[in-house]
């Protein structure tokens, strides 16, 4: 699943054992691991590659660390050191409910979308007749404005977004949503997306791991790769030797990326106090 | 694909986002205001009405003609023009430079691993610059209309002036977003100090040539009055504009662009972090 290299001597990535193609690279990377304190990292920093088609369930007890992964993936937080290289499309994380501000139309949002990731429509497999369609189901249409639609409506519609879209690079942190039964419609178009994908996930979630991941890889509480191979073998190697942790999805809520990626409505032009 | 088509491709894909971002922008004020996208225009217009209807009344307190600039300006401009053309780029500059130094208001589209701090800076200051050029136009094109005397000497001019002055404004606007994550006290007051340099130094009420000798030193540091008088100049070639360089602007613009790109690059993922709000 994950490819070692040595460390970083060039910009050159060197998949090292395996034939596919890496999709992302750490080099030289780390990353904060304690909330309380932000001097403390990873042991030793990361130099290896996720690989193209692989989909990592990633396991730990450092719920923190998990979010830290997340973050940093999608960019939305600094590591202490390194750097993360991509080679190809990485979406932002699956069914997220940043980025959006709630005064949009969904037709805004969905035109706003189209232009940044125009290009990931192309060879996407949801078509957007496709798209309105399961849309039309939980009766969502283009005129409505994001903050009136109910919860159920918002999960949906954020869900449906990141289906439309193909990515090289999924990031799952939560499925409490994705594994529900309102969601059923939308699992089916996200499998297929995600077909010959590197897909990341941190869910705890067992019925989603076996359903959408083919690999684990289980983490220390400093960074440290404590295992890595096949996803029974993982989770049966984190269940014998990791402490018994009770996280559950609702967990990694307290944790949740972009929460600090606000649109401000205060006064901004200083028409306040221009005198 | 070679490296030339992958620069053009990434070229256009970042025009895209700036403009999609600045859509995003419009659409949001469109549902969450009464007035909605016209928002944008109508706040600054009120201001620059304000302001030419202080400059007429002082005119009318002289006792000159209701029309006319006031002073030794009457000679060349109607004062709706001498106060919109000073205003639009004035204006143009602290409309991007003062949200700057407020931070990023506009964080969401950050979410989307594709968007950058600096796409939103863009697409704020691609609004602003909307705005203010619609404003513009449609002053100069009703001034014109009903004095029905058209004159732009040197569109050419005119058009690099207010480049050089979204150039300036964007670069300067960059350093002040590092500047606004510095403590709430100090932004305001860094706030209040740039709202009189702009207001009292861009000379939006006066000409240069009016000022003695002595004190043009006073103002001509500051590259916004460079601006606004070559603007003038670019309607009205006969306007004089003394100690007035266009040199002088596209320096300052094009230093201040540069020293803002390094900080940028150099500090990006400061902006990322949590609003000190």
């Amino acid at each position: 699943m994950v490819s070692e290299l040595g460390p970083s001597t060039s910009g050159v990535v060197v998949s090292a054992t395996a034939s596919a193609r890496p999709v992302l690279t750490f080099r030289n990377f780390s990353l904060r691991c304690d909330p309380s304190d932000s001097s403390i990292g990873f042991k030793n920093v990361w130099n290896w590659s996720f690989l193209e088609g692989k989909k990592t369930a990633v396991i730990s007890n450092n719920l923190f660390l998990k979010y830290q992964l997340v973050g940093a993936l999608a960019g939305h937080v600094a590591p202490i050191s390194g750097q993360i290289l991509f080679d190809g499309v990485i979406g932002w994380p699956v069914g997220g409910e940043g980025g959006l501000d709630s005064k949009l139309r969904i037709s805004h949002a969905l035109d706003f979308l189209i232009a940044v990731y125009g290009d990931c429509l192309e060879k996407s497999f949801v078509s957007m007749d496709l798209f309105w369609d399961l849309l039309s189901r939980m009766e969502i249409h283009s005129g409505l404005i994001i903050r009136d639609l109910s919860l159920l409506q918002k999960d949906y519609f954020f869900l449906a977004l990141s289906v439309l879209f193909s990515f090289d690079f999924y990031l799952i942190p939560r499925t409490k949503f994705l594994m529900s039964k309102s969601a059923k419609p939308l699992r089916p178009f996200l499998l297929n997306q995600l077909e010959a994908k590197t897909l990341v996930s941190t869910s705890v979630n067992k019925s989603f791991q076996r359903e959408f991941c083919t690999d684990g890889l289980v983490l220390g509480a400093f960074g440290e790769i404590l295992f890595s191979g096949g996803l029974d073998e993982a989770i049966r190697w984190a269940d014998q030797n990791l402490e018994a942790s009770n996280s559950a999805d609702s967990d990694d809520e307290r944790f949740g990326t972009g929460l600090n990626l606000l649109n401000s409505d205060s006064s901004d032009d200083g028409t306040d106090d221009f005198i | 694909m070679n490296f030339i088509g992958r620069l053009f491709l990434g070229i256009r894909r970042q025009v895209a986002i700036v403009f999609a971002i600045s859509s995003y922008d419009i659409d949001r004020r469109l549902t969450g205001s009464s007035i909605g996208a016209w928002e944008s225009i109508v706040n600054p217009l009120q201001i620059m009405l304000f302001f030419i209807g202080m400059r007429v009344g002082f005119s009318l307190l002289r006792g000159s003609s209701r029309y006319a600039a006031g002073g030794s300006t009457d000679m060349y401009f109607n004062i709706v023009v001498f106060i919109a053309s000073g205003f639009c780029i004035a204006f143009l500059f602290r409309m991007v430079a003062i949200k700057a130094l407020s931070g990023l208001k506009l964080r969401a589209p950050l979410y989307y691993p594709r968007i950058k701090p600096l796409d939103i800076l863009l697409a704020m200051a691609l609004n602003d610059f909307r705005a203010l050029a619609t404003i513009s136009l449609g002053i100069l094109g009703l001034v014109w209309y009903f004095t029905w005397s058209f004159q732009l000497d040197s569109p050419g001019l005119a058009i690099s002036v207010y480049l050089l002055t979204v150039l300036m404004a964007l670069g300067f606007g960059i350093c002040l977003v590092f500047l606004g994550r510095l403590s709430k006290w100090i932004t305001r007051i860094v706030k209040r100090v740039l709202n009189r340099l702009i207001i009292f130094t861009s000379g939006i009420f006066f000409a240069t040539f009016e000022l003695p000798e002595y004190v043009r030193p006073l103002v001509t540091w500051n590259p916004v009055l460079h601006a606004v008088e070559l603007f003038r100049y670019s309607l009205n070639n006969q306007y004089p504009i003394p100690d007035i360089s266009l040199a002088y602007l596209t320096w300052c613009s094009l230093v201040l662009l540069g020293f803002s790109l390094i900080l940028y690059r150099t500090n990006e993922s400061l902006l990322l972090e949590a609003n000190s709000e």
